[in-house]
């Protein structure tokens, strides 16, 4: 395998990574909001959060790219062909993913636990950290591993911001995307084989852990 | 209700007579192409009863389905290499390849750099991220690399390239005032809801010929109509309006 391929993996698991990272830190109090609240536009929310479920990638793609485009206007400089932009695209793109199994998780939890943590004098703060987390263990396992996955698969998005820049843009799905459309069957076959091999590892190591969790905790 | 079964019979005649009278050509085209081929189709449309349908698209992809035998009539390829391909696997139907266009590459911007200097010295002169076709994939793309090797100025702009993987996307990016310079097919100097503020023709002596080819991949009397309005006199005319040099 070329070295520009194996980097554009590389570059992948790096997006995903810091992508679920930033994810599980904005939607965790987004998704305890939507558990929690009783809001009568509630459901605004919820559908704003389910949006990336229906709409095609590239309408994010293109959004973005004039977001980031009209930023030139008032003279900043673009996030379009950055990294910092794709993670931005990715957080958006892979929201639902992280945020519907964590509300729901939450939701599972209810409010009996709660109110015996504050019986007990816990802070809601403590109660949620040494109670609702890990009761919450599996779906934000679910959580975690549906973000760094969905974020893998990206890819309409990336090519419509990207730029295809080696180290910066360039991703494995944009990479396999250039082999096929440049006749190259044979490079597109080997990272397309070894994305798949990781996709299917990360997805089996993480259902296994969850049984196991499951197990543990049933 | 029952549907009577001659019911079903007598629709399936109406349909067979209708494409007997009109028949519909299913023609793959190269993105740069496509906006002159849409006013071609309209002009063909007006003095014939056959209808014509456009697929845009890379060549690239359009060639790797028509190897898995996407049901095209015709292709429009954005260079000569790929029906060349098609022809040597036998996909195409002999002598039918034909050159219907020269393409011709553009520099652009949507802000107004004449006071920077002349031509591509421009690129040196303001900063800013600058916009090709990918040169692996798309033959504008390949244009663009050679003339900025010719100009010796393709090693020192390296790290400000951003690559959009055809023709058109390279000019999204520049329009999207993504990426302040482009350097893009010139057919789309013609669209009027792109005003740039910076045009300037790159001379065809910076590259390699753009030579875009067609073939018919299934024959029948309507494609054989269709190549033979496209490289007529109507078609030709429509194609230099869009700037584009005729073989």
């Amino acid at each position: 395998m070329m070295l520009t391929d194996f980097n554009a993996i590389l570059l992948t698991l790096k997006l995903a990574l810091v992508s679920t990272l930033v994810l599980l830190v904005l939607g965790t109090p987004l998704a305890w909001w939507l558990a929690r609240s009783h809001w009568r536009y509630r459901f605004l929310v919820d559908a704003a959060v389910a949006l990336p479920l229906v709409l095609p990638p590239t309408v994010l793609g293109f959004y973005l790219l004039l977001a980031f485009g009209s930023g030139g206007l008032v003279g900043l400089p673009t996030l379009a062909f950055t990294f910092t932009g794709l993670v931005i695209g990715s957080v958006i793109y892979s929201l639902p993913f992280v945020v519907q199994p964590l509300r729901d998780a939450f939701v599972a939890v209810g409010t009996p636990p709660l109110e015996a943590a504050a019986t007990l004098g816990a802070t809601p703060l403590q109660a949620f950290f040494s109670v609702v987390l890990p009761m919450a263990r599996p779906g934000f396992l679910t959580a975690t591993v549906l973000g760094f996955a969905h974020t893998m698969g990206e890819f309409g998005v990336v090519l419509m911001i990207g730029g295809n820049i080696p180290g910066e843009t360039r991703v494995a799905s944009i990479a396999i995307y250039e082999r096929v459309e440049g006749l190259d069957y044979a490079a597109a076959h080997e990272l397309a084989l070894l994305l798949l091999a990781l996709s299917f590892g990360l997805l089996a190591l993480v259902y296994g852990l969850n049984r196991r969790a499951r197990v543990v905790s049933g | 209700m029952p549907f009577p079964a001659y019911h079903v019979l007598f629709y399936m005649l109406l349909l067979c007579v209708g494409q007997a009278d009109a028949a519909e050509l299913r023609v793959a085209v190269a993105s740069n192409f496509f906006l002159p081929m849409q006013q071609i189709v309209s002009a063909y449309e007006q003095q014939s009863e056959n209808t014509i349908k456009l697929s845009i698209g890379s060549s690239g992809k359009h060639y790797a389905q028509l190897q898995n035998g996407a049901p095209f009539d015709m292709f429009f390829s954005a260079d000569s290499n790929k029906v060349y391909l098609l022809e040597q696997q036998e996909l195409i139907i002999p002598g039918t390849r034909f050159t219907y266009a020269i393409g011709r590459l553009a520099l652009v911007s949507m802000e107004p750099e004449n006071d920077a200097g002349a031509e591509l010295g421009v690129l040196t002169q303001r900063a800013g991220r600058i916009a090709i076709a990918n040169p692996m994939l798309a033959p504008y793309g390949r244009a663009a690399q050679q003339t900025l090797q010719q100009a010796g100025l393709w090693e020192q702009l390296q790290p400000r390239l951003v690559v959009g993987e055809n023709a058109s996307q390279a000019l999204q990016f520049v329009a999207s005032r993504n990426a302040r310079f482009g350097l893009v097919a010139a057919s789309y100097l013609s669209m009027p809801e792109l005003s740039f503020a910076y045009v300037w023709l790159i001379p065809d002596s910076m590259h390699e010929p753009i030579i875009q080819q067609a073939v018919i991949l299934r024959d029948s009397p309507v494609a054989r109509d269709f190549a033979r309005f496209v490289s007529g006199e109507s078609g030709r005319a429509v194609i230099t309006s869009y700037g584009y040099h005729l073989p």
